[in-house]
């Protein structure tokens, strides 16, 4: 048996990245497990714990990045994590077994506070110095000498290029060998004192606490609700009170003491270790002269947006020209091979093909988008747009900390709502989740697209079409404002946590941060082409295709016969010209047949029967069909009306694109029988409904767990109508005028 | 000269920490993000519509609203 490795049966190393917002942790986390999680320069990208695993030499290990902290006396959920986690306290995970402490090099003294608590908590240690390469350029470090004095090893990395990893690997092994934790604060006598007192009250209480845990009872500002600790709250806050009281009489402020003092630990232990030559001025500072400027600031944020959807717009156009192509070669070669195979066919062609193609075809939309996205987040500007935007905000009850999940909610509500958790003041972060939903998502960029493109280019040519584009994305935040500001008068007023948003250095995006978020995005849009999409797809082509009662064709040709005579016509050249498949009467006829089985068909009856609730907002039952199905995922909308129109043979063989065939289509049923059915006013209320209503359930979901089911069903409800309201007065007003 | 409010400095202007409100929650954030009493801080400037205001200390940017600055008294440093 001694010639087994003995180490094969060990547990795997559990590691954990901790360190302040922006050091670089999930750069670091992506370089050593290779997985693309996301990245941004700036504070709060990653609010839950991500784990993954990788490899040293031998053995296998669990790594899991934080989010980022200042301090373990956390103050928003986020921050909770870091602390429930590396206490142990969360289900499902141990203790680490090693922590590695990302730090900013450019920082190195403030970041060293939080190493310093962690330090508290007597885990094996290894520093991990990020932006080395930028803080080497200034600023001579004695490493040996700060190693010696900290007691852990430490690393300088620079994780994007994957330098220093190698040499982190081992040091971590090192670390975890030899036990090496950080040299710890040695506590003024007055507050030890208080902390052994508070700690032997606990005991008798029954619970032990960690050194770590009493600092974190004393000194946050809350006091924290350790779950495993079973000591009834209000009791344990007197004692806890009792304690803080004598920290006060020591001559400390409880919540400050512990930053005083780390920094008077720290402060000498750094003496000799950091030597810059010349000071930094920092990038930023210049560029944000611009910026941020007074008027200049908000000039170039407009200019920013519109740009972004003046692309988004212009720039596809070539890709989707060539996916439709592929999307009408594909229905061609099946429509011949399936030939003889009349229903599956329809199923092929009509149904999976024209569903699935006419979401597919705005990939280079959604990839266009992201790229912009991501390059707003890497280049820092995130920061800068909270910072111009905080007053307008603050006036609707939101902070600036709302900004970022706000703006994130462009891309998707569902990490929008997320990352609310970075806001420490709850009312605050209701509000935020309630109004991001919002936001216009990616999802809704296909229906946007789909209608610009349809009718308001080719009247109105591109300009105009990007900025309707720009327009109907402004039409949520303007929305939300007033939104904000009714939950704000509901929901009854807490203390409200104060504002602090670091400015980070701005930096030239990383090609493969953006490259890689972009590919996550296309990758997510492609799964779901083959699964949500694809199911509706086929439900709906079901729907539409049955029943086929047997002598339909039959009652349609008579009918057709008999006006044709009606009007003047001779029966036998009626019945002599459908003998030509390709005479005019042949290909009336099959239109005809084709729209009566599909205006018999189950879903039409449906539609019919509830399109009267939408009929102010002037859709018919295929539109309001097409907006029922939308409301699991809103993107299925574009899928379900290229069935719709497809079935209904109003893509014919010249012109496979939805888009003509939203320009031909007429309404079939009512007073307004034979006039077009996308006029522009239609085209608004369309757009209107999606950008107000809640058509997501993942959205929901989140929301739900986020907080709480009565809010998601507000969420929905208010939306909802807010949608119907807003189509109906988008319809109404704009026939006036067209 | 008595210390004054953070936030009536110059844009520009540098100062000294003097104190910090310990009670007021933004202080303790401040304090834990590296923002003590004694060290350096340079006033940038506002937001363009006049708040939050944007600080540096030893290199590092932030802001904080008008009256969350106000929690700290500062000295400004002539001359510098
Ligand atoms: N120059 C340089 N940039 C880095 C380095 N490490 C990370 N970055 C950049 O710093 C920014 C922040 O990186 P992240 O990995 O998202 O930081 P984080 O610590 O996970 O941040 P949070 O999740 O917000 O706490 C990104 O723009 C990175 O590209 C480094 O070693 N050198
Ligand atoms: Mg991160």
């Amino acid at each position: 048996m001694e010639d087994v490795d003995s180490r094969a049966f060990e547990k795997p190393l559990q590691l954990a990245l901790a360190g302040n917002p922006n050091s670089g942790k999930t750069t670091l986390f992506n370089a050593l497990t290779g997985l693309r999680q996301r990245i941004g320069n700036y504070p709060g990208v990653t609010v839950t714990t991500t784990t993954g695993s990788m490899f040293f030499d031998q053995k296998s290990a669990y790594i899991t990045d934080l989010p980022g902290t200042y301090s373990l006396a956390a103050s928003s959920l986020d921050e909770k994590v870091v602390h429930d986690y590396i206490n142990g306290n969360l289900p499902h995970v141990s203790k680490p077994d090693v922590l590695v402490c990302v730090i900013d090099a450019t920082h190195l003294s403030k970041n060293l506070f939080l190493a310093s608590q962690l330090a508290e908590h007597h885990i094996p240690m290894v520093i991990a110095l990020s932006f080395w390469d930028s803080a080497s350029k200034h600023t001579h470090f004695e490493l040996g000498l700060l190693t010696q004095r900290l007691g852990v090893p430490i690393v300088p990395i620079n994780a994007a290029k994957g330098e220093g990893i190698a040499e982190l690997k081992s040091a971590i092994l090192d670390a975890h060998a030899n036990s090496k934790t950080m040299t710890r604060i040695l506590w003024d006598a007055k507050i030890q004192e208080v902390m052994d007192a508070f700690k032997k009250e606990v005991e008798q209480k029954g619970e032990r606490l960690s050194d770590a845990e009493v600092q974190r009872y004393l000194f946050d500002s809350y006091v924290p609700s350790l779950h495993r600790v079973k000591i009834d709250p209000v009791e344990l806050k007197k004692i806890v009170d009792f304690h803080r009281a004598k920290i006060r009489q020591g001559g400390f402020h409880p919540h400050t003491a512990e930053a005083v003092l780390h920094s008077h630990h720290l402060n000498p232990l750094l003496i000799g270790v950091v030597s810059s030559g010349k000071t930094r001025t920092r990038r930023a500072e210049s560029i944000d002269k611009i910026l941020t400027h007074r008027f200049w600031g908000f000039a170039a944020f407009v200019l920013f947006m519109y740009l972004i959807f003046q692309s988004v717009y212009s720039w596809s156009s070539p890709f989707m020209d060539g996916i439709d192509f592929v999307k009408g070669f594909l229905q061609g070669q099946a429509s011949e091979a399936l030939a003889s195979f009349p229903q599956l066919q329809s199923l092929v062609t009509d149904g999976i093909i024209e569903g699935v193609g006419a979401f597919l075809i705005f990939l280079p939309q959604i990839l266009i988008l992201f790229f912009f996205i991501s390059l707003l987040e890497e280049t820092g500007y995130m920061a800068r747009a909270a910072f111009l935007m905080d007053r307008l905000f603050s006036w609707s009850g939101l902070n600036g900390k709302s900004f970022v999940p706000l703006l994130s909610s462009f891309a998707c509500a569902v990490p929008g709502i997320l990352s609310t958790r970075t806001i420490e003041d709850q009312k605050s972060r209701i509000i935020t989740i309630m109004i991001a939903p919002l936001m216009s998502c990616s999802a809704r960029l296909p229906v946007y697209v789909l209608l610009i493109g349809a009718l308001i280019e080719p009247r109105y040519g591109s300009f105009v079409a990007g900025l309707t584009l720009f327009a109907i994305h402004l039409l949520g935040v303007i929305v939300a404002l007033p939104v904000a500001l009714i939950l704000r008068f509901f929901l009854k007023s807490k203390q409200s946590k104060p504002f602090l948003i670091e400015m980070p250095e701005y930096q030239i995006p990383n090609i493969r941060n953006v490259s890689s978020r972009m590919w996550n995005e296309a990758k997510e849009f492609i799964v779901r082409a083959g699964t949500i999409i694809f199911a509706i797809t086929i439900l709906v082509w079901a729907a539409l295709y049955y029943p086929r009662p047997a002598d339909l064709e039959e009652k349609v040709k008579q009918e057709m016969h008999a006006s044709y005579i009606e009007e003047g016509g001779n029966g036998g050249e009626f019945f002599q010209a459908l003998e030509d498949e390709e005479s005019d009467i042949s290909a009336a006829l099959g239109q005809k047949i084709d729209s009566a089985y599909i205006n018999q068909s189950y879903l039409s009856r449906f539609g019919k029967a509830v399109q009267p609730v939408f009929d102010l907002a002037g859709f018919d039952w295929r539109i309001t069909v097409g907006i029922l199905a939308s409301f699991p995922a809103r993107e299925v909308i574009v899928s379900t009306l290229g069935v719709i129109f497809s079935l209904g043979g109003e893509v014919d063989e010249g012109s496979h694109s939805l888009r003509e065939a939203i320009n031909h289509s007429v309404w079939t049923q009512g007073s307004k029988m034979g006039q077009p059915l996308f006029t522009i006013p239609v085209a608004f209320s369309i757009m209107v409904f999606f950008a107000l209503c809640q058509q997501c359930g993942s959205t929901l979901a989140v929301i739900r767990s986020e907080i709480s089911t009565k809010w998601a069903v507000w969420s929905f409800v208010y939306m909802t109508l807010l949608a119907w309201v807003g189509s109906v007065a988008t319809y109404q007003f704009l026939n006036l005028f067209f | 000269m008595k210390p004054q409010c953070l936030s009536k400095l110059q844009k520009g202007e540098i100062a000294r920490i003097v104190t910090m409100d310990q009670d007021a929650p933004v202080c303790q954030r401040l304090m834990n993000f590296g923002v003590l009493p004694d060290k350096q801080i340079r006033y940038i400037k506002p937001a363009p519509m006049g708040d939050p205001l944007e600080f540096e200390v030893e290199g590092r940017a932030f802001s904080v609203r008008k009256t969350d600055a106000c929690r700290i008294k500062v000295l400004p440093i002539n001359g510098l």
